[in-house]
């Protein structure tokens, strides 16, 4: 009976609760969502819509009017430049993503491994990390420049004491052929700290006892490293791989700032010619309809990666 | 009785609260018609004062087109114009005048904004249709197309800018009319590019700036017997260091030199540029052939800027605004100008192409109709103030375009102004910048394809010929050919120019 009679007053105060955790839980994302909904979902489909226009914001005088997929059958069948950037940005991508990867790891091991001085590391490594781009790419510009640029330099002094001829030193970012890599170079001295210290994170997870079992197993450190390490950082190493594809598939302001995309398009990308087009060429429809190819380029490669790189605990 | 002596007693307090709010009131009206007298009085003043400094501004002015103040801006009230530019040395002249602006009229005062040149017009083009842009901004006739003919400016008022006037006090402005003929903006100085000369490396060989030569070929053979070499071989100081990044320096050369031939890029009726023209061609080779050939610079020197900041290079080819910018960057520098050669010497028919950077301020289509008033009664202070025009000509190197100020004292005495002054009047102008894309890509092909990459001339400029094509036909196709526009055939030399021979 008096279960019977509590029954209401335990509904109510039941009820009560669950209408105060939605106030919360609106009050905690509703601000989230809110702020999600202008500044990224409305762009977004806005642009979508765009995109099948002749949109150009700068030219008051041209009427808006819709163009069907004008835009993007002119890209992919029309505009060879689109071609040349594509290739480019995965050219680049292909260059940097699996170098940063490999360095980053291994330094990360390297670090960990340390009994000393592990913070000072981390922190020389992350140092770059903090730089601005513009003014990282700006010295990189000096250190790369052919005749008094510091790379020459050493390099000129080096083969010197070799007591060997100078003949033509590399031109870096004024040779077609050379200025990807260069740029490349630049970002993973830029770019390699944050993947360090999230590998570093990844390695402090793997419990001390695998080493111990594979020690025990008589397991060499390089077989350890294989064999232990590098199937627990599977997950981490997923990571890393994937927002690196997708980084460097958005590359812009490195190329921006040391190239401009040049000599003869060598290093223009695909975010680049977004770039060009929207706001140079005042083309923001077409520029649009860049954006979402590019969209679309990065999801079925991000969903390629997910499925080679899934994960499959190992413990 | 005792009813209604409670209720006097009741009311009284209110009939005193009463009295003294309207003695309150009186004072306060009272008091506010003393402040209003004092702003008369201060008003009066100030007027009194801007009409005295503009009787003088207008009195001693040569110019055919005087200031005509539409009366106190923006009624007297607190107004804040915005500002835009790009260009440091111009950025703290602008600042010095809008000073002595606000010592007119204290009630405007500015914001001023710096952003870089490689930003300017992006982040123009990008905030003015969105309502964000300045109140009033830097102009450069590149961007004469997209924004005058896209309807990005509001043009300038007949009332404070007579036509008539403005066109005899700056002729130039004919050459840049918007739609209908209307005044956008005024070109109020003619830039040109120089020949930059480093007077104390110079002096070390014994010469003068009287010694460099007036025609190509013997300038070539004078920079060649300047240049210096290293044990290896290379280049240690440049003759005439044209390596840069930038169109306007490497290309530039080749650029100004192709119109010394006389003739047209652009086709009859104005469809398509064509860069392949033999004379062209011969122009960019000559330019390849002072490094490869001659060894006056090394590719891989230093850039010019860099290399004449230096005392690595006695010469490079420069536009004038660098004047400015080696004032404020380098003053210890010790330098001097000359005129660009031409083929045969002379300016006829055409000294050099036009990437001239006629300076005007501009007010944007979007700035909020209350401020425009004081935005273009500031524009025409400006620009009727010869003081101010001839501040405009030293600080950016550029003689100015109204004939009245050409033998001002100041701008005699001025190294840049006086070897600009006569080729000015040869250079041809050419703003088809509204298809930059078609331009980019054509100068791309030449800039990097031929000095970067070592592609042979002529198949650069025939790959820039084909790309220029496609991407002209179609922008002329997407805005109109209505609000397409080109400059070049407004050339005050028109009768000397002759339609090349298009190879493609």
């Amino acid at each position: 009976m008096g279960s019977f009679a509590s029954e209401p007053a335990l509904r109510g105060h039941g009820k009560g609760l669950k209408q105060g955790t939605w106030t919360i839980v609106a009050l905690a994302i509703g601000p989230l969502i809110l702020s999600y909904g202008i500044f990224l979902i409305f762009p977004m489909i806005y642009a979508f819509v765009m995109s099948f226009t002749n949109w150009n914001p700068v030219s008051m005088r041209t009427p808006l009017r819709a163009v069907g997929v004008a835009n993007y059958s002119e890209l992919l069948f029309k505009d060879p430049l689109f071609w040349t950037s594509l290739k480019n940005t995965i050219y680049y991508a292909a260059l940097r993503v699996p170098a940063g990867l490999v360095i980053s790891m291994v330094l990360a091991t390297l670090i960990n491994s340390l009994r000393r001085l592990k913070g000072f590391y981390r922190s020389i490594y992350y140092l770059p990390v903090l730089t601005s781009t513009v003014a990282a790419a700006i010295m990189w510009n000096w250190i790369y420049q052919p005749r008094f640029g510091l790379l020459n330099s050493v390099l000129a002094s080096l083969i010197g004491s070799l007591g060997l001829q100078v003949s033509g030193m590399p031109r870096y970012l004024m040779d077609a052929k050379m200025a990807m890599p260069s740029i490349a170079v630049m970002s993973l001295w830029k770019g390699i700290g944050y993947d360090i210290v999230i590998f570093l994170a990844g390695l402090q997870g793997i419990p001390s006892s695998m080493y111990d079992a594979a020690k025990v197993d008589g397991a060499t450190g390089l077989q350890a490293f294989w064999h232990v390490t590098v199937p627990l950082l599977r997950p981490t190493i997923a990571f890393i791989a994937i927002t690196g594809v997708i980084g460097s598939l958005q590359v812009f302001t490195e190329m921006y700032i040391m190239t401009q995309g040049g000599p003869v398009n060598s290093t223009r990308t695909i975010v680049y010619m977004l770039f060009d087009q929207a706001f140079v060429n005042s083309r923001f429809g077409y520029a649009s309809a860049i954006s979402f190819v590019l969209f679309a380029v990065i999801m079925a490669i991000t969903l390629l990666q997910r499925r080679v790189l899934a994960t499959e605990w190992a413990y | 009785m005792a009813i209604a002596g409670a209720l006097v007693a009741a009311c009284q307090p209110k009939v005193v609260e009463k009295v003294v709010e309207v003695e309150k009131e009186v004072t306060r009206v009272v008091e506010q018609e003393v402040v209003k007298e004092q702003v008369v009085e201060k008003t009066v003043v100030v007027e009194k004062v801007v009409e005295k400094v503009v009787e003088k501004m207008v009195s001693d002015s040569p110019l055919p087109w005087k200031y005509q103040p539409l009366g106190t801006p923006n009624d007297g009230k607190p107004i804040t114009l915005t500002y835009w530019d790009w260009h440091a040395p111009r950025v703290e002249m602008m600042e010095r005048w809008f000073r002595q602006y606000t010592d007119m009229y204290p009630n405007v005062t500015f914001e001023v904004t710096t952003i870089p040149w490689s930003d300017f017009w992006t982040k123009t083009k990008a905030s003015i249709p969105a309502g964000q842009g300045p109140d009033i901004q830097y102009f450069h006739q590149n961007n004469h197309q997209t924004f005058v003919y896209g309807g990005l400016l509001e043009p300038y008022p007949e009332e404070l800018f007579p036509k008539t006037e403005i066109l005899e006090t700056f002729p130039m402005t004919a050459e840049w009319l918007g739609p209908d003929g209307r005044v956008f903006w005024i070109p109020t100085g003619a830039m040109t590019a120089l020949i930059y000369y480093n007077k104390d490396m110079f002096e070390a060989e014994g010469l003068t700036g009287d010694d460099i030569p007036t025609t190509w070929d013997e300038f070539l053979d004078f920079a060649k017997s300047l240049t210096q070499y290293d044990a290896a071989g290379r280049v240690s100081v440049s003759g005439f260091d044209v390596n840069g990044a930038e169109a306007g320096n490497t290309s530039g050369v080749a650029y100004f030199m192709w119109k010394n031939y006389g003739h047209w890029k652009w086709d009859e009726d104005y469809t398509r540029p064509c860069y392949a023209q033999q004379e062209f061609i011969d122009s960019l080779q000559w330019v390849v052939d002072l490094k490869e050939k001659h060894k006056v610079v090394d590719p891989d020197f230093l850039q010019l800027t860099d290399a004449f900041a230096a005392n690595m290079a006695y010469m490079i080819f420069q536009w004038s605004w660098y004047t400015g910018d080696l004032n404020l960057n380098n003053p210890e520098l010790n330098y001097g100008c000359r005129r660009v050669p031409t083929l045969t010497g002379d300016f006829a028919p055409c000294a050099g192409n036009g990437s001239p950077d006629p300076q005007s301020i501009v007010v944007p289509v979007t700035t909020p109709a209350e401020r425009k008033p004081v935005c273009f009664d500031l524009i025409a202070y400006l620009y009727s103030n010869p003081d101010f025009l001839v501040d405009n000509a030293l600080t950016l190197g550029s003689p100015p375009t109204a004939p009245a100020l050409l033998n001002h004292p100041l701008l005699q005495s001025d190294e840049s102004i006086v070897a600009a002054g006569p080729q000015s009047e040869w250079v041809m102008y050419t703003h088809e910048q509204g298809s930059p894309l078609a331009l980019e890509e054509a100068t791309k092909y030449i800039q990097d394809g031929i000095f970067l990459s070592g592609m042979d001339v002529k198949e650069a400029v025939f790959k820039a010929q084909e790309e220029s094509d496609r991407l002209t036909a179609d922008f002329i196709k997407e805005v109109g050919k209505e609000n397409f526009h080109v400059a070049e055939r407004e050339y005050r030399h028109a009768d000397q120019i002759t339609f090349g021979e298009c190879l493609m």
